[in-house]
C-alpha cells in the first residue's frame, strides 16, 4: 500500500472548507447494502410522519448485475430542481439552508414531483398521500444517514475533495495491482 | 428597470423568482384580474371539499411579495397593450408603463355555445371564484345529481377532490373514452372501471346538446345528442382551456392558437415576453409548437422569461405533455406521446398486471418518446427525464417496462429482513386527502 502523498495546499484548503458544504456525496462503489442509513433515516424522520410508521427518505437499490452493485438513492438537491418546478402546492421549495425541502403539511400527494425527479429519489407514499424525499437534515451537524454509514459510501464533503479522494483510491489500486507496490 | 407582469400564477411566480436572482433593484409590478394573492390553481377543487384550507391554497407564503419587492395590482384587468408607448391599459383607463412586459395570462375555460349554457347552476372550474360559486350553489340548492361535461384532466381532478361529496356525478365525454387525449383504450378502461365502481356515471361518445332549465332558469337536466336526458341540478363545463389573448388585439403581438414566442420566451415585439399556458411551446417529442397547459412548463418558462427580461441569455429547450393524477386508489401518469394508434413509426411495449398495473413505453428508434403508467408510478421521473433529454436508450427495455431499472424487490426483502423494520410496504389504497 502506498501511503498518500502529503497534502497539497489545495487539498488542505478543501479540507478546511469542507465543513461549509452541505452536499451529501454518494460513493456507490463503497456501499455494501447494509441498510444502516435507511434505518437511521427512518428513526430521524419518524416524528414528522404521524399517519404512518416511517418510510425512509433514502433507499438502497441493487442493480441486477453479478455480485450486486448497491446504489444509495437520495435527493441530489438539484440546482434547478424539477420537483420544485412541478410542485403544484408550493410545498417543495429551496429554503435558506440551500436544500430543497418539503413542507409535508401542505403536500397533497399529486405525484407531480415523482413524475419529475430524474433520480427517482422521491417516494410516493400512498397511505399518507405524501411525496417523501430527503430534505438534507440540515438541522443536524452531520445527517444521520451519513453518521450511520460505516463504509463511508455517504459523506458530507465538497465535490473537489470527493473527486480527489476517488483519484487517490484509483491510483492506489493501480499501484497495488499493476506495479505491485 | 420596470418589469410589468400580467397574471399572478405559476408563470408569474417563476418570473419574479428568476428576475430577483439577477436584479435586486428593478421595480416589479404584477397585475391580475383575480383579487387573490397567488394560489394553487389545481387545488381549487380540493378547497371545495375543505381538504385544503385558505392557507394551504396559497402558492407562496404571505410575505413572498414583500420579500421579492413586488407591487401588486390585484383585481385589475389589463384590456390593452400599447408596445409603441410602452404601457398597458387597465379596465378603468389607467395606464401602467413598463420597460419589460411579461404576458402570463394563462388560459380561460372554453364554454361551448350550446343552448342553456347561461342557466343558473352551470359552472366552469378554472379559478377560485368558480369553485366558490360552485360551492355556494351546492350548499344552497338541493343538488343530488351533477353532470361534468368533458372527461379531461380538470374533470378527473374534480373526482379526487370530491370524494365524499354527496352528489351523484355523471361524466359526458365526446370521445369514446375518458381522458382520451392522454390515455389509450387500455389505460382509459382501467380508469373508467374505477369511476364506475365509485358510482360515477360515464357517458362516452356523447355530445351534450342542450342544458335544460326550470321556470326560474335553473339547471334541471342535460340533453345529449340522440335525445337522452340526464336530470341534474349542477353542471360543470370542463371541455378545455383556451389561451387568454383578448388583451393583445391591435398590439401587434403575434398570436397563433397561443402567443408565438422564440426559445427565449420573447414575442415578436421587442421587450414583450410571454410564457405559460398562454403560449405555444416547442414540444420535444411531437416536434411542433402547440399549447401545453401544465404547471411545470408554466413555472419553468416563467423562469426563463424572467432571466431574459433581466438581461440574461437563457434558452428554453421545450417541454412535453405531462399528467399526474391520483384517481381514487389508483395513480396515473402520462408523459409525451401516449396515443399510438396508426403510428407505424413508433415501437410500443406494454406490461399489464390484471386490473392493477399497466405500463406502456413508446419508443421512436432508440429514443423513449412517451409513457403511460397506471398503478405503478415508481420512477416515473426517470422516464420523464429520458423523454425530455431524448438521450438514446441503451438499457434493457423489458426491464424498464417492468418498472424499476434497479431491483426494488431485493431492496424490499433486505429491508424486511432487518429486525427493526418499522413499516412494511404494502400496495394499499391511498388515503383520502387530508
Ligand atoms: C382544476 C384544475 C386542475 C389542474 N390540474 C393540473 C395538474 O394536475 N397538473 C398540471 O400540471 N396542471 C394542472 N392544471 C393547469 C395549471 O393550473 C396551469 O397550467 C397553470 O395554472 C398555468 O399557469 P399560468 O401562470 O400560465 O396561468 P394561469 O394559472 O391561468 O394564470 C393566469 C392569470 O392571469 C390572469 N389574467 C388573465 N387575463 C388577464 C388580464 N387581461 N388582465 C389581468 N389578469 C389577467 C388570470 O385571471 C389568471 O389569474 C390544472 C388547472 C385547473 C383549472
Amino acid at each position: 500500500m502506498v501511503t498518500p502523498a502529503p497534502g497539497t495546499r489545495r487539498e488542505m484548503l478543501n479540507q478546511m472548507t469542507g465543513q461549509y458544504t452541505r452536499d451529501i456525496i454518494v460513493d456507490a462503489g463503497k456501499c455494501t447494502g447494509c441498510m444502516d442509513c435507511v434505518d437511521a433515516c427512518k428513526q430521524a424522520i419518524a416524528h414528522e410522519h404521524p399517519v404512518i410508521a416511517p418510510v425512509a427518505r433514502i433507499t438502497i437499490r441493487e442493480a441486477l448485475v453479478e455480485g450486486g452493485v448497491h446504489l444509495p438513492l437520495l435527493c441530489r438537491n438539484c440546482a434547478e430542481a424539477p420537483c420544485v418546478t412541478a410542485c403544484m402546492t408550493g410545498c417543495r421549495i429551496r429554503n435558506g439552508s440551500g436544500w430543497v425541502v418539503t413542507a409535508y403539511e401542505r403536500c397533497v400527494g399529486c405525484w407531480m414531483c415523482v413524475m419529475s425527479c430524474p433520480f427517482g429519489a422521491i417516494e410516493a407514499v400512498h397511505e399518507e398521500a405524501l411525496a417523501r424525499k430527503c430534505d438534507g437534515c440540515t438541522s443536524y451537524e452531520v445527517p444521520p444517514c451519513v453518521t450511520a454509514c460505516e463504509p463511508r459510501a455517504l459523506r458530507v464533503e465538497g465535490q473537489t475533495n470527493f473527486a480527489q479522494g476517488r483519484r487517490r483510491d484509483f491510483a492506489t489500486r493501480v499501484n497495488a495491482t499493476l506495479l505491485g507496490m | 428597470m420596470r418589469y410589468v407582469i400580467i397574471g399572478n400564477s405559476y408563470t408569474a411566480v417563476g418570473a419574479v423568482e428568476s428576475i430577483r436572482e439577477l436584479d435586486r433593484q428593478g421595480e416589479i409590478i404584477i397585475i391580475s384580474d383575480e383579487p387573490y394573492a397567488t394560489y394553487c390553481r389545481p387545488l381549487i377543487t380540493y378547497w371545495i371539499t375543505g381538504s385544503v384550507d385558505a392557507e394551504k391554497l396559497a402558492l407562496r407564503p404571505a410575505n413572498w411579495y414583500e420579500d421579492h419587492r413586488v407591487t401588486t395590482r390585484l383585481g385589475q384587468k389589463v384590456v390593452n397593450i400599447v408596445p409603441e408607448s410602452r404601457h398597458v391599459v387597465l379596465e378603468d383607463g389607467e395606464t401602467v408603463a413598463f420597460d419589460r412586459l411579461l404576458i402570463a395570462t394563462g388560459g380561460k375555460p372554453f364554454m361551448p355555445p350550446i343552448e342553456g349554457i347561461d342557466a343558473e347552476g352551470v359552472f366552469a372550474m378554472a379559478k377560485l371564484d368558480d369553485a366558490k360559486e360552485f360551492n355556494a350553489w351546492v350548499s344552497q340548492e338541493h343538488v343530488e345529481a351533477g353532470v361534468i361535461v368533458g372527461a379531461g384532466l380538470i374533470c378527473l381532478s374534480l373526482f379526487k377532490a370530491m370524494e365524499g361529496m354527496n352528489i351523484k356525478f355523471t361524466l359526458v365525454e365526446l370521445l369514446d373514452r375518458v381522458l382520451g387525449i392522454a390515455l389509450d383504450h387500455t389505460a382509459s378502461g382501467m380508469i373508467e372501471k374505477r369511476l364506475l365502481a365509485a358510482g360515477v356515471g360515464v357517458r362516452t361518445s356523447s355530445l351534450a346538446e342542450a342544458i335544460l332549465q326550470d321556470e326560474q332558469g335553473r339547471v334541471r337536466a342535460i340533453r345529449l345528442k340522440g335525445g337522452d336526458e340526464i336530470p341534474c341540478q349542477a353542471v360543470v363545463m370542463a371541455v378545455g382551456m383556451r389561451p387568454n389573448v383578448d388583451l393583445l388585439e391591435g398590439s401587434g403581438v403575434e398570436v397563433n392558437r397561443g402567443i408565438v414566442v422564440d426559445d427565449g420566451m420573447r414575442t415578436n415585439v421587442p421587450g414583450v415576453y410571454a410564457a405559460g399556458d398562454v403560449v405555444e411551446t416547442w414540444d420535444i417529442v411531437n416536434e411542433m409548437s402547440h399549447v401545453i397547459a401544465i404547471l411545470p412548463l408554466a413555472y419553468e418558462q416563467g423562469r426563463i422569461a424572467g432571466w431574459n427580461m433581466a438581461g440574461a441569455e437563457r434558452r428554453y429547450p421545450g417541454g412535453i405533455p405531462l399528467n399526474s393524477l391520483p384517481i381514487f386508489d389508483t395513480s396515473l401518469m402520462t408523459m409525451g406521446i401516449t396515443i399510438t394508434d396508426d403510428r407505424p413509426d413508433l415501437e410500443v411495449l406494454t406490461h399489464q398486471e390484471a386490473d392493477q398495473v399497466y405500463r406502456k413505453l413508446v419508443f421512436r428508434e432508440d429514443r423513449l418518446v412517451g409513457a403511460i403508467l397506471v398503478g405503478d408510478i415508481a420512477h416515473g421521473g426517470v422516464l420523464t427525464a429520458l423523454i425530455r433529454s431524448q438521450a438514446p436508450v441503451t438499457y434493457d427495455r423489458q426491464a424498464m417496462l417492468k418498472g424499476d431499472p434497479l431491483d426494488i424487490e431485493v431492496t424490499r426483502q433486505r429491508e424486511a429482513a432487518r429486525k427493526n423494520v418499522l413499516w412494511e410496504r404494502t400496495p394499499g389504497p391511498a388515503l383520502a386527502v387530508r
